[in-house]
C-alpha cells in the first residue's frame, strides 16, 4: 500500500490531475477561500482575490508585500453500475484511488497607496479519471485521461476612492492533455472483439497555450456590506504539439495482426491537433462584515456551453480522427460560507455550496462522468501576534448526485454513475513584509 | 375542474404499472434463413440458438424457442475462415453425427417448433411447402429444410377435421401464439443478387406475385388470429450493403500504369458496377485480368446450365433495389390494413448500420463489411450471432416503443466477446494446408449458399458434366 502511495506521488508529482468542479474546472485556489464554501467574491481580502476578485487586492494595499502559498489535495471516489446493451447490466466498476494536489502561489506588491500588483500561479482546470481495472468494460472509451491547466498571471488593482475598487489582468494559460484507451478490433477467427493496440494520445510537455483575461470590482457600501463581481474570460487551448503513441497488442493471429499494422502506425508518434475550448465564468456576491462576523453569498455561472466537442484529428492519418460529443450548457452555481473571528489570532469558518454539471447525460462517459455537486466546508484560519505571516486550512466533503445515462449515452456505454465523493483538504502559509 | 382532477386520478388508478404490455406466453416466428439462424451458409445449434427470435424469447422470459436443431458442423459443414491473408473460406472438414438422431436431435419432440424459420423460403413456399420427417428416415434430403422443420405433411383441421397441408402457415396458427413475428421476403428477391443477375421468375419472384402471397399470409395470419400481436419486418433494402456483393474490389493496381478495372463478358467494369464473392476465386485463377489472354468474369447466370454471374452492373443492381423498394413498400402497405400488424423497419436499421449512424457499444463500432465489420458471417450474405443480436436489441427497442413493454436489453458485452461457434479451438493463424490461390470463397462454400437460395438453379449446376461444359464460366 505504501509503496503504492509512493507510486501514485512520484506518477502525480510529474503530472498533477484531477476531477474536481462541475465539468473540470476547479476552485480550489485558496484556504481560506475554501472554508467558507468558495463564497469569496464579495470578501477578497487574502491574495487568492487573484482568483476570486482581483479588486479585492486593492483593499489589500496595507498589508504590505504578501507571499501566499498553498496546496490542496482532492481524493475523489467513483462508482459505475452498468446498464444492458453495454457494458452490461450488472457490471460494476470504480476510479482507481487517486490523490491530485493543485497548488497555488500569490505574490503581492502595492504600487501606491491605491495601486496594488500581483502575480498568481494556479490550476483552474483539472480532470484526472482512471479505471481501476486492466478488462475495464470502457477502455476503448477511456482508460485514463489527465487534463491540468495552469494560469500564470499578472493584475493590477485599484481603489478608485476608500468604498470602490477595480481589478483585472491577463493570464497565461499551458495545459497538459493525456487520454490512453484501447482499439478494438473484430477478430475475424473468433469473430469477437479484441483489444489491438494502446493507444495514448499526449501533449508535448506545457507546450500549448493561450492568453485570457479577468477583471473584477468590489464595492464596499455602509453597514458592514459589500458588492463583489468577478468575470474570467474563455480562451481555446489549441494542442498542436500532441502526438500519439500506439503500442501493439498481439492477438495470436500473425496476419490479423499485420492487418492492423497496416492500418495503425506503431513505428512512428504521429503528431495529432486538438482544440478544446475553456468557458468564462462570471461571479456576483454580497457580504456583510462586523468586527467578528463576516457572512458571504455568490452566484456564479460557467459558460460550458462552449465546451461542444472533443475533436481529435491526425494530419497525417485522417483515417484515426476522432470527434466525442459533448453538448455541454451553462452551468449556476451558488456558494455561502461564514467566517468568525474568534480572537485577534483565530478565525473557524465554515461553507456550503452547490455547483450545477454542464454535462448533458448523454456525455456523461469514463472520460468524464459528472453530475450535481454539493459541498460542505469548514476552515481555521491564523495569524500570527505580529501579523506578519499566518496560515490557513480547509477541509470541503463534496458529494455529486447519482445520474444515469439513460440508455441515451454517446459513446453507448450506459449506466449509473454514483457514489461520488471527494475529500480536500488544503493548508495555505502568507506571509507579509 | 374537480371533474377533470377526478378523471386523471381514475386514469392514474387504470393505469398499469411501467411493464410488458405484450403477452410472449406463446412466442411463435416465422421467416427464413434470418430466422433460422444460418449463419456461414450452415444451419447448426450454436446459431440457431442465437436468432433474433431466441434472443427475444429470452429478454421476454419466454425460454427456449423449439426448433429444428442440428449438430456441428450443421446441416452443411458450415463455413471456417480457413485463412484471412490470403483470404480463404471454406467448409469444415468435421464430419457429422452417424446417427440422424443426434445430427437432427429434436426431431422427435412431440410439439409443434415455435422458431419457423425455413432456410431458402420464399413468401410463397411458407404458404404452400410442407414436409415429413420419414423422407429423412429413408435416406432422402430432397426437402430436408421442411422435413426436419414441419415434420408432417398433414393435420386435422381443428374445425372441420379434414386432413389439410401442414405449412408454416398452418403450423404458426394451429399453435395459437400470443406473440408472432414475421420477417419474409428476402429470398424473393435476393437470389439475384447470389447469381448477380435479376430475372423474374427464376432469381426473383415477379412482385405482383409476392404481393399476392403476402397479403395472402399477413392477413391470413391476422384474420386467423385477431388477438395475436404481429411484428412484420421489412428486409434490407440495398444489394451493395451485403459483403458478399461490396468486398471484391472491381479495379487492379498494376504497377507502372496504375489502377485498371476488371473485365466482365460486357466490357470492363465501371463505377457503380460490383463483383460477388466468388468473383476473388476466378480472379485468383486468372480470370477478368486487364490482359490479354485472361478470359472476362462471367456477367450473368446461365439458366440452363444454372451457372451463375459473378457481375452485377449498376443497371441491374438499380433493377435488385427498385424491386427491394417495392417489396419493403407493400410489406408497409399490408402492416397498415390491419390493426394486430404492426411494422418493425429493418431495413431502417441496417441503413444505419451501412451508413455509420447506427450506435457504438462503449467505442466498439460495427459495421456491413465482411469479416471484420462484426455483423455478418463468412457467407456474406447471413448476419451471425452478432448480427442476430443487433437485430434482436432493435427489436426489443422497437417492441419497447410500440407496446409499452419493459423487456430488458441483450447484454451485449457478452455477445460480442463469445465469438463464434469455433472460436475455443481457432485453426492454425497461418494457413495450414489450404491453397493460397483457391477461392476467397471456395466452390464448395459457395454451392452451400446456392443450394440454399436457389436450390433447383444450384442442382443443375452441380451435376458435373454440365460443369466441365461451362467450366470457363464457372464459379470455382
Amino acid at each position: 500500500m505504501k509503496r503504492q502511495i509512493l507510486m501514485t506521488a512520484v506518477v502525480l508529482a510529474l503530472l498533477p490531475s484531477l476531477s474536481w468542479g462541475a465539468g473540470f474546472a476547479l476552485f480550489e485556489t485558496g484556504n481560506k477561500a475554501l472554508g467558507m464554501g468558495g463564497a469569496f467574491t464579495a470578501v477578497a481580502d487574502d491574495p487568492s482575490a487573484f482568483f476570486w476578485n482581483p479588486a479585492g487586492m486593492a483593499f489589500q494595499i496595507d498589508e504590505g508585500t504578501q507571499l501566499m502559498g498553498g496546496v490542496i489535495f482532492i481524493a475523489p471516489s467513483q462508482e459505475f453500475t452498468g446498464d444492458s446493451p453495454y457494458p452490461g447490466a450488472g457490471y460494476t466498476a470504480s476510479l482507481k484511488d487517486q490523490v491530485f494536489f493543485p497548488p497555488h502561489f500569490y505574490f503581492v506588491k502595492p504600487l501606491s497607496d491605491r495601486v496594488n500588483f500581483s502575480l498568481g500561479f494556479i490550476a483552474p482546470f483539472g480532470l484526472g479519471t482512471w479505471w481501476d481495472d486492466e478488462d475495464f468494460r470502457g477502455r476503448f472509451i477511456s482508460k485514463r485521461s489527465d487534463l491540468m491547466v495552469f494560469d500564470l498571471g499578472g493584475q493590477v488593482s485599484w481603489k478608485i476612492c476608500d468604498r470602490l475598487a477595480v481589478g483585472g489582468g491577463i493570464d497565461y494559460m499551458t495545459a497538459t492533455i493525456e487520454l490512453k484507451k484501447n482499439v478494438p478490433f473484430f477478430n475475424p477467427y473468433t469473430q469477437s472483439v479484441v483489444d489491438v493496440a494502446e493507444a495514448d494520445l499526449h501533449s508535448d510537455g506545457l507546450s500549448n497555450n493561450a492568453w485570457a483575461w479577468n477583471a473584477g470590482f468590489l464595492f464596499k457600501l455602509p453597514a458592514g456590506f459589500s458588492i463583489g463581481g468577478m468575470y474570467r474570460s474563455k480562451f481555446t487551448i489549441k494542442g498542436t504539439s500532441a502526438s500519439a503513441e500506439f503500442t501493439q497488442y498481439a492477438t495470436g493471429y500473425p496476419d490479423v495482426d499485420a492487418t492492423v499494422a497496416s492500418v495503425i502506425p506503431f513505428d512512428e508518434k504521429p503528431e495529432i491537433t486538438t482544440e478544446l475550448n475553456f468557458p468564462d465564468f462570471w461571479n456576483i456576491g454580497l457580504a456583510w462584515s462586523n468586527e467578528k462576523f463576516t457572512l458571504s453569498g455568490q452566484y456564479g455561472v460557467m459558460g460550458w456551453s462552449v465546451f461542444k466537442e472533443l475533436a481529435i484529428q491526425f494530419p497525417d492519418y485522417p483515417a484515426l480522427d476522432s470527434t466525442v460529443r459533448e453538448d455541454y450548457s451553462d452551468s449556476k452555481q451558488y456558494r455561502f460560507g461564514f467566517d468568525w473571528r474568534m480572537s485577534r489570532m483565530w478565525s473557524v469558518r465554515a461553507g456550503y455550496g452547490f455547483d450545477e454539471t454542464p454535462q448533458p447525460i448523454e456525455s456523461m462517459s469514463p472520460l468524464l462522468p459528472d453530475g450535481d455537486r454539493d459541498f460542505y466546508s469548514v476552515g481555521l484560519g491564523f495569524i500570527s501576534k505580529k501579523g506578519n505571516w499566518g496560515f490557513d486550512v480547509g477541509y470541503e466533503y463534496l458529494t455529486m448526485t447519482e445520474r444515469s445515462t439513460e440508455g441515451r449515452s454517446y459513446d453507448g456505454f450506459d449506466g449509473t454513475f454514483h457514489d461520488g465523493i471527494a475529500h480536500l483538504f488544503g493548508a495555505s502559509f502568507t506571509f507579509k513584509f | 375542474m374537480k371533474k377533470l382532477i377526478l378523471t386523471t386520478c381514475m386514469v392514474a388508478l387504470l393505469a398499469t404499472p411501467a411493464m410488458a404490455q405484450v403477452d410472449f406466453t406463446r412466442y411463435v416466428a416465422l421467416g427464413d434463413s434470418l430466422t433460422a439462424g444460418v449463419a456461414s451458409g450452415s444451419i447448426m445449434d450454436y446459431y440457431q440458438v442465437r436468432s433474433y427470435p431466441q434472443l427475444l424469447a429470452t429478454q421476454a422470459g419466454a425460454g427456449l424457442l423449439q426448433g429444428p436443431f442440428i449438430a456441428p458442423p450443421g446441416l452443411q459443414p458450415i463455413l471456417e475462415l480457413k485463412s484471412f491473408s490470403p483470404l480463404s473460406i471454406g467448409p469444415t472438414e468435421m464430419s457429422p453425427p452417424a446417427d440422424p438422431f443426434e445430427y437432427f436431435y429434436n426431431l422427435t419432440l412431440e410439439a409443434p417448433y415455435q422458431n419457423l424459420g425455413l432456410s431458402g423460403a420464399d413468401t410463397n413456399d411458407l404458404l404452400t411447402k410442407t414436409g415429413n420427417a420419414l423422407n429423412l428416415v429413408a435416406g432422402n434430403f430432397d426437402n430436408v429444410v421442411y422435413d426436419i422443420t414441419l415434420r408432417v405433411p398433414q393435420q386435422p383441421d381443428p374445425n372441420t377435421g379434414d386432413l389439410i397441408d401442414y405449412t408454416a402457415m398452418v403450423a404458426a396458427i394451429g399453435q395459437q401464439p400470443t406473440f408472432l413475428t414475421v420477417w419474409i421476403g428476402s429470398n424473393d428477391v435476393l437470389g439475384a443478387v447470389l447469381a448477380a443477375t435479376p430475372i423474374d421468375g427464376i432469381t426473383m419472384t415477379p412482385l405482383d406475385a409476392f404481393a399476392a402471397d403476402y397479403a395472402t399470409l399477413i392477413g391470413g395470419l391476422a384474420m386467423s388470429l385477431p388477438s395475436t400481436d404481429i411484428v412484420i419486418m421489412t428486409i434490407f433494402g440495398d444489394a451493395r450493403w451485403l459483403p458478399f456483393a461490396a468486398t471484391v474490389p472491381t479495379a487492379v493496381t498494376v504497377p507502372g500504369i496504375g489502377t485498371v478495372p476488371l473485365m466482365g463478358e460486357a466490357g470492363p467494369l465501371g463505377p457503380g458496377d460490383y463483383l460477388t464473392l466468388p468473383a476473388a476465386g476466378l480472379l485468383g485463377q486468372g480470370m477478368g485480368l486487364p490482359i490479354p489472354g485472361s478470359p472476362p468474369l462471367p456477367e450473368n447466370l446461365n439458366p440452363a446450365t444454372g451457372a451463375p454471374g459473378v457481375v452485377l452492373r449498376a443497371a441491374e443492381i438499380e433493377v435488385i433495389n427498385e424491386r427491394l423498394a417495392s417489396v419493403n413498400g407493400i410489406i408497409a402497405g399490408v402492416a397498415a390494413q390491419f390493426p394486430n400488424v404492426h411494422l418493425f423497419d429493418v431495413n431502417n436499421l441496417f441503413a444505419d448500420v451501412v451508413n455509420g449512424d447506427y450506435r457504438t457499444f462503449g467505442g466498439i463500432e460495427l459495421s456491413n463489411a465482411f469479416l471484420v465489420g462484426g455483423i455478418f458471417s463468412y457467407d456474406g450474405f447471413h448476419p451471425q450471432n452478432v448480427g442476430q443480436a443487433v437485430v434482436a436489441g432493435a427489436l426489443i427497442d422497437f417492441i419497447n416503443d410500440e407496446f409499452n413493454a419493459d423487456l430488458p436489453q441483450l447484454n451485449m458485452y457478452a455477445i460480442l466477446n463469445e465469438g463464434g461457434w469455433n472460436a475455443a479451438s481457432p485453426f492454425a493463424a497461418i494457413c495450414g494446408g489450404c491453397d493460397p490461390k483457391s477461392a476467397v470463397m471456395t466452390r464448395e462454400a459457395f454451392m452451400q449458399l446456392y443450394s440454399m437460395m436457389l436450390p433447383e438453379l444450384a442442382a443443375r449446376w452441380d451435376q458435373p458434366h454440365l460443369q466441365r461444359q461451362t467450366h470457363s464460366s464457372s464459379v470455382d
